[in-house]
């Protein structure tokens, strides 16, 4: 697994996809446009996928405390503005945010962004 | 866009835009969005001249036998309740329905009818419905906090109050109805367009009217609630506040406290929620450091940190270095909160992840 500051990375089986985010989809993306896999709040800087020979999908998070997930057939690296970039070799990812403990008993927890 | 069966609408003054159809002012609105937000939220003085001639002209159609009314402004909705209470003989009747409600009905009744009853709830959905929930909400807190500015032990004074605010027009927070009635382009839209754009909330009566100037703060947080730990959430310049927390509603008395919070205030709070939004305010990893606690535990993932707080949960967090350096080259510390029970800080930063310590080993991290 890879962490890039507030996001972790994790090498999954194809089967570790959840149904409904394969039947929600691959987000449409223009030729050579990078995935974004988080934007951060304060400084607009992103957490983003960038696939070799631009072959690649992400399959975003269905809800905030879910998680998301990407396919890179031929790998890639993932780059952000201020944190140093991460080769990423071939196959799925699953993309986690960090969050943090909240200790409420209705929202017990909620997402860092850096 | 297909021009529709024009309906056997009869052409009154009030509509200008008679043939625009429901999408049409579904448009309209959509692109107006933005700017009603801002009008709802403004925290600019008001446009005086403005105000005081659109609410002449609104008077001078909806009572042409009458002479102009007395105009007087006043500070804040507070200071405008009291007078509405205090100089009743001054103001003679209450107009607001004259002034405004007559043709605000009058309208909502034409537009209804021109669209049939689903087709205009969808329409008020897509144009104002995003923007509706949180105005009622400001409306009743501002309408609550001036209640409670009652000076006396007695109820009738608040009754009177609350009273004297049922004759008030909500202004810029007419912005629940305005876009619909401006994208359809009714003209009593456009008179209450203009007040909601130039001042606060006002009191037509019938001798005179009373014009507030908007608030000089009002603060929400990323969910849009009333939100302020370093003082009032909505001010006005005679100093009435409404005080709030992520929405929770607050007491000056506390809303004062809680600005003014320090480690020994926090310790010396007794009820766990107060307490929890004077340690959120302060922010745990301040009233961590400055409390002169020590790290429990060390690994290679940071520091663990842990604050016992009596009766209520303890304040555990991690304190992790950031892997990747500033532009001047050092590194960046921050905390993260964790659950209580979290025993390694290893343990603590795997959690944020949804992940055990041993789940947890990151071949590369930057």
């Amino acid at each position: 697994m890879y962490r890039q500051g507030d996001v972790l990375i994790v090498p999954v089986t194809e089967n570790a996809v959840p149904e409904d985010v394969r039947a929600a989809g691959p987000k449409p993306r223009r030729p050579r446009e990078s995935m974004i896999l988080a934007l951060g709040e304060s400084t607009g800087h992103a957490h983003a996928l960038v696939a070799t020979r631009d072959e690649g999908d992400f399959y975003p998070a269905p809800s905030e405390s879910e998680a998301a997930f990407a396919f890179l057939p031929l790998g890639g690296k993932v780059v952000h503005e201020e944190h140093g970039t991460i080769p990423l070799p071939p196959g799925w990812f699953k993309v986690v945010r960090q969050r943090e403990y909240e200790p409420r008993a209705l929202r017990s927890f909620r997402v860092v962004a850096d | 866009m297909t021009s529709p069966a024009t309906p056997a609408t009869p052409a009154t003054d009030m509509t200008t835009h008679p043939d625009l159809t429901a999408d049409g002012i579904v448009a309209v609105a959509a692109a107006a969005h933005g700017s009603w937000r801002a009008i709802a939220l403004s925290t600019e003085a008001a446009d005086r001249q403005a105000a005081e001639e659109e609410v002449l002209r609104l008077y001078a159609e909806a009572l042409p036998d009458a002479p102009p009314p007395e105009i007087i402004w006043c500070r804040s909705p507070l200071e405008a309740a009291r007078l509405v209470l205090s100089d009743t003989a001054r103001l003679g009747a209450p107009a607001r329905d004259r002034i405004r409600d007559l043709a605000w009905s009058r309208s909502r009744a034409l537009l209804a009818e021109r669209l049939g009853p689903r087709e205009f709830g969808r329409v008020w959905q897509a144009s104002c419905g995003q923007i509706a929930p949180l105005i009622s909400t400001l409306i009743t807190r501002i309408a609550a906090a001036v209640e409670e500015q009652a000076e006396s032990e007695d109820s009738s004074e608040r009754t009177a109050l609350r009273i004297a605010l049922t004759h008030a027009v909500h202004g810029p927070f007419d912005a629940a109805w305005l876009p619909l009635y401006e994208a359809a382009g009714m003209a009593s839209g456009l008179g209450l367009g203009r007040m909601a754009r130039s001042a606060g909330w006002w009191w037509p009566f019938e001798n005179a009217v009373i014009l507030t100037e908007r608030p000089l703060a009002l603060r929400l947080d990323d969910q849009d609630r009333l939100h302020r730990g370093d003082g009032p959430a909505v001010v006005w310049s005679d100093g009435f506040a409404v005080y709030s927390w992520r929405g929770t509603p607050l007491t000056e008395e506390f809303g004062k406290r809680l600005a003014a919070t320090t480690p020994e205030s926090i310790r010396a709070e007794e009820n766990a929620e107060l307490r929890r939004m004077m340690v959120e305010h302060y922010t745990p990893e301040r009233f961590l450091r400055d409390s002169g606690a020590q790290p429990l535990q060390q690994d290679e993932a940071g520091k663990l940190w842990r604050i016992e707080m009596g009766d209520d949960e303890s304040i555990v967090m991690v304190e992790v270095v950031n892997s990747s350096p500033e532009p001047d080259g050092t590194f960046n510390v921050y905390f993260l909160r964790v659950p209580p029970s979290t025993q390694t800080a290893k343990a603590g930063v795997a959690w944020t992840f949804g992940l055990t310590e041993d789940e947890y080993q990151p071949l590369q991290q930057t």
